[in-house]
């Protein structure tokens, strides 16, 4: 700006502050730009950067007075309404200019007047809008601008749809355009008779992309068509074409027409061509065999007389070609049924699937879309909830007890992973009788993703299985276990108690009866000495330290049983069984001898038991001793002790031809003191220790016995 | 065959105390029979006895295992923490009513001479003076 112009006040200062108030009353926006360029040396103007707006500026744009972002971020659309261009070729011109331009984007809808001009390395921009003032001119010209755009959105819609239908046409199209004939355009059938993916044509010129169909003469016929503007038809033209894996001869039926641009003019050319191979060829037989057939004539008319023979055999051949027309009509017949076979069998499958998801005893639903709406519902699914809606509704919708169960959850969570979910006995309180009353049920549920023809999870596929009475019955009998278990913990708590009692009980009782039995001896060196008063005393002495021989025999047997309850079995090692019978039957010497008892034993010198040898030598001592005791007084006694081994165990038997006993007895041999002899020692726990220790240690006992006869005990030690 | 000149009886029964007194002076085994009736009653009388000379010394102590107080085992303890000169080389003898096999195992461990079943009878004593004092 020249610094003296007329009228304008000298002074820097007062000019500065004039500017600024100038600038604030004006009702016209004022823009101030510094240009922005792009990195490198030549960096071309690219965008402008906000220095100052005027309050009108600020105003109209609704923009601060310093806005940080560049005007083409804040004003993408700036680029193709020319707004940019406009701001950049006046600035690089350093001359004034003016733009009219209508904008409705990015929050503006107006008709603005730019008048724009350099100002050093600063862009000054002067404006208004027509958002007060709405001329004629700036609203036709608004006008025609929406009517443009809405004409070639139309216009675009139409195309767009225009182009599927054609994308999709059995017929096969492509566009060439110029005198390069490159492919503009062309459709998957296009691309099938070209033998090759469209991606390697389009954009190229034909005949570079396609060398095969080049030397064919469609050059000419090309070049004609864009010249003249007249069509050309082809019909059944034989066109040779390499495709990719080997070379291919069709015929065709083909139009070429010239393709015309908004003014008229021949731009280029469209191609569309329908595939007849087939049909040319099955005429072509036919054309053949009427060929043949006619030189046939020819030859029969010239010796008609002399070949009637041939007529036959023309006639033959007529009947030869009916067939082969009816075959061929067969074919097509059989193919076309072939074709609805399987389209019915396709029917038939989906028909099968829908029918097996409806009756499958289990249930299944599927959903659509992220809230799950209710899509396909079999009628077991909807069993679970009575009457209620479901189909058409989001689940949340549908079933919203569901909330806050944590089921819809693993449904989106499915949704969005797509990875199926199987969850076992899932609790969920659901109002399955409609009554608005949730019950607890428990569900085997398989979640799965369903997906689309992308391979997107647009649904999902919930298969769930009503487990509710199993998971009640295992509930029962867990508590029931649980039960069985308190009880079980009790019996042992008393059984421990009784143990216990009876230990204690014949401890305190031995001391007392030691004690009397202390008392008869003193009595007995007291009263005897002294020279017998009465004839009586020794017998009542002698009676009374056989009963205290009783009571204390049956004290030590009680410990010896509570004892066995305590300890129950030492620790198994390997025992020789063999060993431990030599020594019983050393111990028990003195009795064999005494009762005369003709004594056999077998058992292997190396046959080991896994026993504790305590406790093995009492078993062994209790069977021998009781077969010598229990011996029949007339006849010699024999006794046989025999051990092998079986598959799974080693059996020992301890045989003997003694008393025997009756079924009865047997049955109450191994009680607790149960003695079935009077005329031997003995209280009766013997057979019941006997029995507790082989139990105890995982085997068996058993009696064999008959009156007179005699008896076999077989013990049976785990292998 | 001198009787000992000692004996001492440790049981809480005071009738088997009695009844055992009774055998031993019948047996002329001791000069006297002094008689305890739990463990620390029988510390007690070790310390008075055998404090001037060894001759009132116990020779021999038979020692009941249950017992009020202080019973068999913890005497048995007491008594081998003594000093030397306070613990007399008395023959301990352990009378039971059960030859449990648990009291047997822990016998092992402790400073006694031998067990015997209650009662106590004349066999039972000859044995023993046969035994341990050679008599």
């Amino acid at each position: 700006m020249p610094a003296t112009s007329a009228g304008w006040p000298t002074d820097p200062l007062a000019s500065s502050e004039l500017l600024h108030t100038l600038l604030a009353v004006s009702l016209t926006g004022v823009i101030l730009f510094r240009p922005v360029y792009a990195a490198g040396e030549d960096g071309d103007l690219v965008d402008f950067a906000y220095v100052q707006l005027n309050p009108a500026a600020q105003h109209m744009l609704g923009l601060p007075a310093q806005p940080g972002e560049s005007f083409r971020t804040l004003y993408p659309n700036a680029l193709e309404t020319g707004i940019f261009a406009f701001y950049r070729d006046t600035f690089l011109a350093g001359q004034p200019g003016q733009y009219a331009v209508n904008y409705s984007y990015d929050g503006l809808d107006n008709f603005f007047l730019l008048s724009a001009q350099r100002s050093g390395e600063l862009l000054l921009v002067s404006f208004s809008d027509t958002a007060g003032q709405h001329s004629a001119a700036a609203e036709a010209l608004r006008k025609s601008q929406a009517r443009e755009q809405a004409a070639r959105a139309e216009a675009e819609a139409r195309r767009t749809g225009w182009q599927r239908i054609f994308e999709q046409a059995p017929i096969a199209l492509a566009q060439l355009r110029g005198g390069e004939f490159v492919v503009e355009w062309a459709n998957d059938r296009m691309g099938q008779i070209w033998g090759r993916p469209l991606g390697q044509i389009v954009g190229r010129p034909h005949f570079e992309a396609l060398p095969d169909l080049a030397g064919q003469g469609f050059e000419a016929v090309f070049a004609g068509v864009l010249h003249t503007g007249e069509p050309r038809y082809f019909r059944e033209l034989l066109v040779h074409i390499e495709q990719a894996r080997q070379p291919y001869q069709g015929y065709f039926n083909i139009t070429y027409q010239p393709a015309y641009d908004e003014l008229g003019h021949i731009t280029g050319i469209l191609a569309s061509a329908v595939e007849v191979t087939d049909q040319v060829r099955a005429r072509q037989q036919v054309q053949h065999l009427n060929e043949e057939l006619a030189a046939l004539n020819e030859e029969l008319h010239a010796s008609n007389e002399e070949y009637q023979a041939t007529n036959i055999a023309l006639d033959e051949t007529q009947l030869l070609l009916r067939q082969l027309n009816q075959e061929l009509e067969t074919r097509v017949q059989q193919r076309t049924q072939a074709a609805q076979a399987a389209q019915a069998e396709t029917e038939y499958q989906r028909q099968q699937l829908y029918h097996v998801l409806m009756e499958l005893p289990a249930s299944v639903a599927t959903y659509r879309g992220p809230e799950h709406i209710y899509h396909l519902v079999n009628p077991r699914y909807q069993q679970l909830f009575h009457n209620r809606a479901l189909r058409g509704l989001p689940i949340r919708q549908a079933l919203p007890e569901l909330q806050g169960q944590g089921v819809i959850e693993k449904l989106d969570q499915v949704y969005q992973t797509g990875q199926a979910q199987l969850e076992l006995e899932l609790e969920t309180w659901m109002d399955v009788t409609d009554t608005g009353h949730p019950e607890q049920r428990y569900y085997n549920i398989l979640l799965h993703p369903l997906r689309d023809a992308h391979g997107r999870v647009d649904g999902l596929l919930n298969f769930a299985y009503d487990v509710t009475e199993h998971v009640r019955a295992r509930q029962q009998l867990q508590q029931l276990n649980e039960d069985l278990h308190l009880s079980n913990a009790q019996l042992r708590c008393t059984n421990v108690d009784l143990d216990t009692f009876v230990y204690t009980a014949s401890h305190d009782l031995k001391a007392p009866i030691t004690n009397i039995e202390s008392i008869v001896l003193a009595l007995r060196d007291t009263l005897l000495p002294a020279g017998p008063p009465d004839v009586l005393v020794p017998h009542l002495l002698d009676l009374l330290d056989q009963t205290v021989a009783r009571f204390q025999l049956t004290i030590g047997q009680l410990t010896d049983i509570s004892r066995l309850q305590r300890a129950h079995t030492g620790p198994a090692e390997p025992v020789y069984l063999g060993a431990v019978v030599e020594q019983v039957r050393l111990d028990l010497m003195p009795a064999i001898a005494a009762g005369g008892t003709h004594l056999t034993v077998a058992v292997a010198p190396d046959l080991v038991v896994s026993f504790s040898p305590a406790n093995l030598r009492s078993i062994v001592y209790n069977l021998l001793s009781n077969a010598v005791k229990y011996r029949a007084l007339d006849r010699a006694s024999q006794v046989r002790v025999q051990a092998g081994l079986t598959e799974t165990a080693i059996v020992l038997t301890v045989q003997d031809n003694g008393l025997g006993m009756s079924e009865v007895q047997q049955r109450q041999l191994f009680g607790l003191f149960q003695r079935l002899h009077t005329h031997v020692e003995g209280t009766g726990v013997g057979l019941y220790i006997t029995k507790r220790l082989v139990e105890n240690a995982g085997g068996t006992i058993a009696v064999q016995s008959q009156p007179g006869v005699g008896t076999t005990f077989t013990v049976t030690f785990p292998g | 065959m001198p009787p000992l000149a000692s004996v001492l009886l440790v049981d809480d029964d005071p009738t088997t105390n009695f009844l055992n007194k009774l055998l031993l002076q019948r047996m002329g085994v001791a000069e006297q029979v002094l008689v305890a009736e739990n463990g620390e009653q029988a510390l007690r009388t070790l310390a008075q006895v055998c404090q001037d000379t060894d001759l009132t010394c116990p020779r021999l102590i038979l020692l009941d295992m249950n017992m009020p107080v202080l019973n068999g085992l913890a005497f048995l303890e007491a008594y081998a923490q003594l000093p030397p000169a306070q613990q007399p080389a008395a023959v301990i003898i352990m009378l039971t009513t059960s030859l449990h096999p648990i009291d047997l195992a822990r016998a092992q461990e402790l400073p006694i001479a031998g067990f015997l079943n209650k009662p106590l009878t004349k066999e039972k004593v000859a044995d023993l003076l046969a035994r341990h004092f050679a008599r």
